[in-house]
């Protein structure tokens, strides 16, 4: 045996390579060096059928190349109560197992095949715990192969060792889609720097040269996967300026192809994708949830997922959970089919009336009531998967109560990451509230939440392999017992229920106005229940909104309301929708937090005074053609091929002359526009002609403007009407009218 | 995988366009009212998705009886209301008369007793004839 | 007979003989099946595969309503399944051919998965043969109605599979194509 070395450090990127298996990048704890190792990765995978078929495909693939071992197994799937008889082939390497499986694929269809289209990430946590950012333990022989690993900590330490990561921000000085770029705006912890575009490629010999120097772990970009990669490899090939963007210099950047897809209701299209080797290309503006959990939420999901960082970054959390259920069955020795076979069971007609249903969606008491406290039930859905034991494998129980003990692969996917979750929630309170771990925490509280809240989806998936819809009914069947059981709690204790929606109840009760007057309401909910509730706070006011169209009709997620805190709270406005214009969404959010200053009723009036001039501001503003056009674009989307629109919206029209000037359109991709006057009605934003204020239809701008102020300013007795009325009148500063909600409140 | 049975609005976007016909034939003042009542039926759909009934129709009509009665037990409420309020307002009435009278007397006396003291024994015959007066007398007894 | 009334919701003579019956139709003619559902549930049990999200059982409660004084009890006449990729469609007739149903099965909307460009045709044509073959059999002992739409023309590629589905059974009815706007029938004047 060959002498080996020991080397200790953090996994930073993992791939197939096809001489040795795999490469794996690690950061050394040891010297801060970043060093690139090989390690030979046999893989199996299965196949199960007639016997007669299983020896067809044994006579065809015994001899191949790269077939290690053929051999006939008992092995469980999930969804059979027996164990199966497949064929195990072992394959030398990922790369040859997955070129071989494609090939009898085509010639033995109808054999049933296991784990084998599995991402090697996931193989490899399964077979040696090591996941991105592992802190790792190797040996390492002679010819750099990695003969032994032993991962150090778990995907679930709250407060891991993590290696000091080097971050290169590259970022063009203006969006590319609207104008051109000048320079790049180089970033690090070490250093800033602008680099003016020029026609020679000087600006790219000083990018190669700082990135050879600073040598980035993580290389972060605006546009770099639609713009930004492409437009600096091309320039270094017309210009012959060499540029190494891998820190593995012996492979290109590789490009995973664009893709539209369906989620959560929503058509989602995601561009091509630049990935790199040895170092991860992040986009931000690509990454689904950068704004919501950033580069330290990213470095969770990846970790706790095993998903590649770069694929972290880019794909939905739906992915993740995905990976992470079927390293839970490699865990537990169970098989991980390749498509997934199961049907419905039988239902009658009247089953089928009961189960389809959703979550408890209530219709709230319109208008504003003070002293209302809201209470969450904390990860509901995952908490009753968990306490249900509802798995698609696993006997479903008719309520809460689990029919079966022994936890199956959902429930058991979930329990670690709800707990760590909790757990890094309580230690954020461990800390002053500007301190920076709170912040840091924070996000990556938020990347598990996302997790938890797909992985309820994720049963109901058509696709999941994990997915049953039983199991999905199962789930929405115990949030509407468990809702039920805190609405009954509720009453008995005194309070009035305002509201109920899914997982939430807003309740009031004379004299309880403090977070302490809520504790044993909420102790007795959490022992009915089983299931954890939380005080989400208690509000100084807040106004349940009516539908838009009849003002009659409560509507179960719009509102607004001020915490005792201060911290406003806002549902299903216009502030909240992605297509609402900038400015317009900025406008609502400063009235609300102007209102937000009251702390008592009778302090509301002169709030609401100055609510009102603001939109008065606004609106003489906007007439006055202050607003600029970037402030005014409506960020639409268009959820099919345009060819199959009957009707023309805005959006569409918009798409359509993008076509025209040659850009692809693709289903659920965004489209900016921005309305304007006369013919055509609309101006797609990224066609990136210059638009003047004056082209712009106020008259639209002017409309939603009312309808987003008319939200705020409706539940204290000034509605749209009189806004619209108002609107009209030429720069005359308005007072405002005397309200009935005031005018109860003083009397 | 989507959703196969109709979600409760959708039942009752079905049951109200089933309507149109008999609406539409309506006076225009009891269409103000039909669509008052279907408004309330709108107030219960998350029970009424709950109740999972054959026949979502069954539970607005439910919805509408519930949220009528609600209204009635309201004015019922109200009314009741307005008559003790009455009563009070009767009895707070009386009672500032009484005390007027009673403030009368009072002044009238001290004036008296000012002005013409030793006719004080009269004025308390006055008063305990009125009283011999007012005294409750059997019909029987009654002259 | 209380129930006699209720032949006038189906598309096909009843009482149906065991044979493959196919509708084909706009929305897989969906309401007619659940009128052909809730007739033959009237009278016995019935088993529906629906393979497009198309078994709206409001629709059949509604429609069975005038017809029986216990609406529960026909309702738990139907027994269903849904398959929600083509892959499970295949899965879901299989099982149900293990115990084949006595009585009428109907396939609700059948190509809807096999349209998905997620799946390649060859795969598409291999599992709508197979479960034809197995459909096939089941007829032997009792009737199979499989409603279907016409190919969008945005997979105009796959109507080998409308022609293998269609080759397949013993009686077809096709709702006539409506005319286009500018072609609708103009009654000649004399």
């Amino acid at each position: 045996m060959s002498q080996t070395h020991s080397f200790t450090g953090w996994l930073l990127d993992l791939y197939l390579n096809q001489e040795q298996g795999l490469s794996l990048w690690f950061i050394s704890a040891d010297d801060d060096s970043r060093v690139c190792f090989g390690q030979r990765f046999p893989v199996s995978f299965y196949a199960a059928g007639p016997n007669e078929t299983l020896r067809a495909l044994w006579k065809t693939v015994s001899g191949r190349q790269g077939v290690l071992s053929l051999s006939r197994q008992r092995k469980r799937d999930v969804f059979e109560d027996q164990l199966l008889d497949v064929m195990a082939i072992k394959m030398e390497s990922p790369a040859s197992q997955i070129k071989l499986f494609h090939e009898i694929e085509e010639i033995f269809p109808d054999l049933t095949y296991y784990d084998a289209d599995l991402t090697i990430s996931t193989r490899y946590i399964a077979r040696y715990g090591a996941f991105p950012l592992a802190l790792c333990q190797l040996e390492v022989d002679q010819e750099g192969l990695i003969q032994s690993i032993q991962v150090l900590n778990d995907r679930w330490e709250l407060l891991p060792e993590l290696p000091p990561l080097r971050v290169l921000k590259i970022c063009p000085d203006s969006d590319p889609t609207r104008g051109t770029v000048q320079s790049l705006l180089i970033h690090s912890d070490r250093f800033e720097q602008r680099l003016s575009l020029d026609s020679q490629g000087q600006y790219l010999q000083t990018l190669d040269q700082i990135l050879a120097d600073y040598d980035p772990d993580i290389l972060v970009s605006d546009w770099g996967d639609s713009w930004l990669i492409p437009f600096l490899l091309k320039q270094s090939e017309e210009t012959g300026v060499p540029l190494q963007l891998n820190r593995d210099t012996s492979r290109p950047v590789q490009w995973q192809n664009e893709t539209t897809y369906f989620s959560y209701g929503h058509i989602i299209y995601r561009p091509e994708e630049a990935h790199l080797f040895g170092r991860c290309h992040i986009d931000r503006k690509a990454a689904m949830m950068w704004s919501d959990y950033s580069l330290a939420g990213t470095l969770e999901m990846a970790r706790v997922t095993t998903l590649p960082i770069e694929k972290a970054a880019r794909v939905s959390p739906g992915q993740g959970i995905s990976a992470m259920q079927v390293i839970t069955a490699l865990e537990k020795d169970v098989l991980v089919p390749y498509q997934k076979r199961q049907f419905e069971e039988f239902k009658t007609g009247l089953q089928l009336i009961q189960s389809d249903r959703g979550g408890m969606v209530y219709q709230p008491i319109i208008g504003l009531h003070t002293d209302v406290a809201q209470i969450d039930f904390i990860s509901m859905y995952p908490a009753i998967i968990i306490l249900g034991n509802i798995s698609p494998e696993v006997p479903l129980p008719n309520g809460l109560t689990p029919a079966h003990e022994d936890l199956g692969v959902v429930p058991l996917t979930l329990k670690p990451l709800y707990e760590k979750r909790v757990a890094i929630k309580q230690k954020i309170r461990t800390y002053p509230e500007k301190h920076p771990m709170v912040a840091h925490l924070k996000e990556r509280a938020q990347a598990l939440k996302w997790l938890l809240v797909v992985c309820f989806g994720f049963l109901g998936y058509k696709n999941a392999r994990y997915g049953r819809i039983e199991a999905h009914e199962a789930v929405t069947r115990g949030g509407r017992e468990v809702l039920l059981r805190a609405k009954d709690v509720a009453e008995e204790e005194g309070f009035e229920v305002l509201h109920m929606y899914v997982d939430a109840l807003w309740v009031k009760k004379k004299g309880c106005n403090k977070p302490g007057h809520f504790t044993e309401l909420i102790k007795k909910i959490n022992h009915r229940t089983g299931l954890t509730i939380n005080l989400d706070g208690v509000y100084r006011w807040v106004a349940f909104l009516p539908s838009k169209v009849d003002p009659r009709i409560p509507v179960a997620n719009r509102y607004f309301g001020v915490f005792q805190s201060g911290e406003i709270k806002v549902r299903g406005l216009e502030a909240r929708r992605r297509d609402t214009p900038v400015w317009i969404a900025g406008v609502q959010r400063e009235m609300i937090s102007l209102l937000g200053r009251a702390c008592t009723p009778s302090e509301l009036k002169s709030c609401l005074q100055d609510a009102f001039n603001c939109f008065q501001q606004a609106l003489q503003d906007l007439k006055s053609g202050l607003i600029q056009p970037e402030q005014l674009v409506i960020n639409g989307k268009v959820s099919y091929a345009l060819e199959a629109y009957k009707a023309s919206t805005a959006s569409v029209r918009a798409a359509r002359q993008m076509q025209a000037a040659g850009m692809a359109v693709k289903p659920g991709m965004r489209v900016r526009f921005v309305y304007t006057r006369g013919e055509p009605d609309v101006v797609a934003w990224d066609l990136g002609s210059r638009l003047e204020v004056d082209a712009l239809d106020l008259d639209k701008y002017v409309e939603l403007l009312i309808r987003a102020a008319s939200s705020v300013l409706s539940p204290f007795g000034i509605p749209a009407d009189i806004l619209r009325e108002w609107s009209l009148s030429e720069g005359l500063q308005l007072h405002l009218p005397a309200t009935s909600y005031l005018e109860a409140n003083e009397g | 995988m989507g959703r196969t049975i109709a979600s409760i609005t959708q039942t009752w976007q079905e049951e109200e366009a089933a309507l149109n016909r008999f609406k539409r034939a309506l006076r225009k003042d009891d269409q103000v009212l039909l669509d008052e009542l279907l408004v309330m039926s709108r107030l219960h759909l998350a029970e009424a998705s709950y109740a999972s009934n054959l026949y979502p129709l069954d539970m607005y009509l439910i919805a509408i009886l519930l949220e009528v009665y609600k209204q009635l037990k309201d004015t019922q409420r109200k009314l009741y209301n307005r008559d003790v309020l009455k009563d009070q307002a009767r009895l707070e009435e009386e009672d500032v008369f009484l005390k007027l009278i009673t403030n009368y007397l009072e002044i009238s006396s001290e004036r008296q007793q000012v002005e013409a003291p030793p006719q004080q024994k009269e004025h308390e015959l006055q008063v305990a004839e009125i009283e011999a007066a007012c005294a409750y007398t059997d019909f029987e007894e009654a002259p | 007979m209380e129930h006699d009334r209720s032949d006038s919701l189906t598309l096909f003579k009843m009482p149906l003989p065991p044979k493959r019956f196919l509708a084909i139709g706009t929305h897989a003619l969906s309401n007619r099946m659940l009128q052909l559902i809730s007739a033959l549930a009237l009278r016995q049990t019935v088993t529906v595969l629906d393979c497009g999200n198309r078994s709206n059982m409001y629709a059949v409660a509604k429609l069975i309503r005038p017809y029986t004084s216990d609406p529960v009890s026909v309702m738990n006449h139907i027994r269903l399944s849904r398959a929600f990729t083509c892959y499970q469609v295949l899965a879901m007739i299989r099982a149900t051919a293990k115990n084949p149903p006595r009585e009428p099965l109907v396939l609700l909307d059948l190509l809807a998965t096999f349209l998905d460009e997620d799946v390649e045709l060859k795969d598409s044509q291999r599992l709508l043969t197979h479960s034809l073959g197995i459909l096939e059999s089941m007829s032997h002992f009792a009737p199979v109605v499989i409603s279907t739409r016409p190919i969008p023309a945005i997979a105009e590629n796959r109507s080998v599979l409308l022609e293998r589905l269609k080759a397949s059974v013993e009686i077809c009815w096709e709702e006539p194509l409506p005319l286009p706007a500018d072609q609708e029938r103009q009654l000649a004047l004399f």
